[in-house]
């Protein structure tokens, strides 16, 4: 007698997406965006490797980029296996209301969030080198009334030196300051961005967390403990060869 | 002979399976007297809740306590009124007989080195000095029955319970507000009494079924996962019954790695007469 449960139809994976929103304003030109190019660039094999060694979700990748304005380089998140980094320039101002406007827009089950029913929450990185120059506080506060920005990992890179970035508006985003990095070379940069990268692929893919905070309290630990393996790398002893 | 049949399976989840870690989920089902009632439970895992595959079965356990109690003790025909009372009074006694459980547990095993030694500094302080040590056992709890007169669920947690009505249509056990990817509330809270809800309804239903996370969790749809369940439903009012747990078994196995890879819980209570809509 054949099974009937066999014909049953609409079984898939999960989905976890990773989400880069990258500052491409004019100060972010020169080595800024060049690191952030190579970085994303060579992380994304080790990506591909996640989703493909983790049978229980496929990662999927979506990438937003902010000066004037801002757009999402693909219509819909891609798989990793299928993303490719178009090497982007920088040029304008740092319109991250913006950015945060329509990664809201996105966030949502309608649509980057249509995949199957139970996808895991997505991980957020940000990096920027600058102030923002639009009104980003009300986009800001919109964006946390929405359930799956509330329930996801959030983690910022300011990129360049104290005096350059602003660390609360990096703090406003994560909701901790352990989620803020600061790359003070292109070598830091490089590596923050393949640890983050990484740490959130394997971290937001795990099963269920009791609360909401508690996969971006398990990412900041295990981001902790990674962090202090390459410590030496960021510290002030290499601002003598940093962004100039 | 009561006039529903009932059924539990659980199957261990492909990623655990392949990395050797135990099943989180626990299923029981059972009938006393003219009533039917079935529970799942679901163990967060990792390492924080390094015990919650006890803590899935304690809650199961606890839910059928408290459940056969409940029934026990009320008439056959359950007049609305006062139900959100008695039901609240339900699921407070479902927590109680947990956290009974999970302190006789506690007393007898207490935390090992191995145990405590992958958490965070926070985390290994507040469990050695004796705070929220429920947590270790943390999970999910879904629990519903079925009287000649009504029936009524109970969840805490994600995961799903539904009555299919002779009709055709559903209602559900609600859920905490705002779950969303992945994330649940749990039994171990301290404040598990304002998250567990309920459902009550007069009159008989043709089944109810639930299901811990990882079933929804493997299909692309809510419409997929609701068609699964009456193909269940379906199955069990018409074919052998040990013939079709065992088909349901297997099919779930091959279900876990072609979808979530959780572990899967599937329980519930079907009416033997007139077949489903």
């Amino acid at each position: 007698m054949s099974n009937p449960f066999e014909s049953t139809e609409g079984i898939a994976k999960r989905t976890m997406v990773l989400f880069f929103l990258v500052d491409t304003s004019g100060s972010m030109a020169g080595k800024k965006i060049g690191a952030v190019n190579d970085a994303i660039f060579n992380v994304l094999p080790e990506i591909r490797t996640i989703s493909d060694d983790n049978a229980d979700a496929e990662i999927k990748i979506a990438a937003l980029t902010f000066s004037n304005g801002a757009r999402w380089l693909y219509d819909e998140p891609k798989p990793a296996k299928d993303f490719d980094w178009p090497y982007v320039d920088a040029d304008g101002l740092t319109d991250l209301g913006e950015a945060y406007r329509m990664l809201g827009v996105k966030l949502s089950r309608n649509a980057f969030m249509n995949d199957v029913e139970g996808s895991y929450a997505p991980a957020i990185f940000l990096m920027t080198d600058g102030e923002p120059t639009d009104d980003y506080k009300k986009e800001l506060e919109k964006l946390k009334n929405n359930k799956w920005f509330h329930v996801a990992i959030k983690v910022a890179v300011a990129i360049g030196e104290e005096s350059d970035v602003n660390d609360d508006v990096l703090v406003e985003f994560t909701g901790t300051p352990e989620a803020v990095l600061r790359a003070h070379t292109p070598e830091a940069l490089s590596k923050m961005i393949r640890l983050v990268s990484v740490t959130a692929s394997k971290i937001g893919s795990q099963s269920s967390a009791v609360g909401q905070g508690t996969r971006q309290e398990a990412f900041t630990d295990e981001l902790n403990k990674q962090e202090q393996e390459w410590e030496p790398v960021n510290s002030a002893e290499n601002v003598d060869e940093g962004w100039d | 002979m009561n006039s529903f049949l009932h059924f539990h399976v659980t199957v261990p989840g492909a990623s655990h399976i392949r990395k050797g870690a135990a099943c989180q989920d626990f299923s029981k089902s059972v009938c006393f007297g003219d009533a039917c009632a079935a529970a799942v439970a679901d163990g967060h895992g990792d390492i924080r809740y390094f015990r919650s595959g006890t803590g899935s079965r304690f809650a199961v356990e606890a839910a059928l306590k408290a459940l056969r109690e409940f029934v026990s003790r009320e008439e056959s025909c359950c007049p609305p009124d006062g139900m959100d009372e008695k039901l609240n009074q339900l699921k407070k006694n479902m927590i109680l007989n947990w956290n009974r459980k999970v302190a006789r547990h506690l007393s007898v095993h207490p935390f090992t080195p191995d145990e405590l030694a992958p958490l965070s500094e926070n985390r290994r302080a507040n469990l050695t000095r004796g705070k929220w040590v429920e947590s270790a056992y943390g999970t999910t709890l879904i629990a519903a029955a079925v009287t000649p007169a009504s029936w009524f669920g109970v969840q805490i947690g994600d995961g799903d319970c539904c009555a299919f009505r002779s009709d055709g249509t559903c209602a559900s056990v609600p859920k905490e507000p705002g779950l969303a990817g992945n994330v649940t509330t749990s039994l171990c809270e301290p404040d598990a009494i304002e998250k567990f809800h309920h459902f009550f309804e007069a009159g008989v239903p043709a089944s109810v079924v639930m299901s811990t996370d990882g079933v929804r969790n493997s299909f692309l749809s809510r419409e997929h996962y609701r068609k699964f369940l009456r193909k269940i439903v379906s199955a069990f009012s018409a074919e052998p019954y040990r013939a079709t747990k065992t088909n349901l078994r297997d099919f779930m196995a091959e279900m876990t790695e072609k979808g979530s890879g959780d572990d899967l819980s599937v329980a519930g209570m079907v009416s033997r007469g007139e077949p489903p809509a």
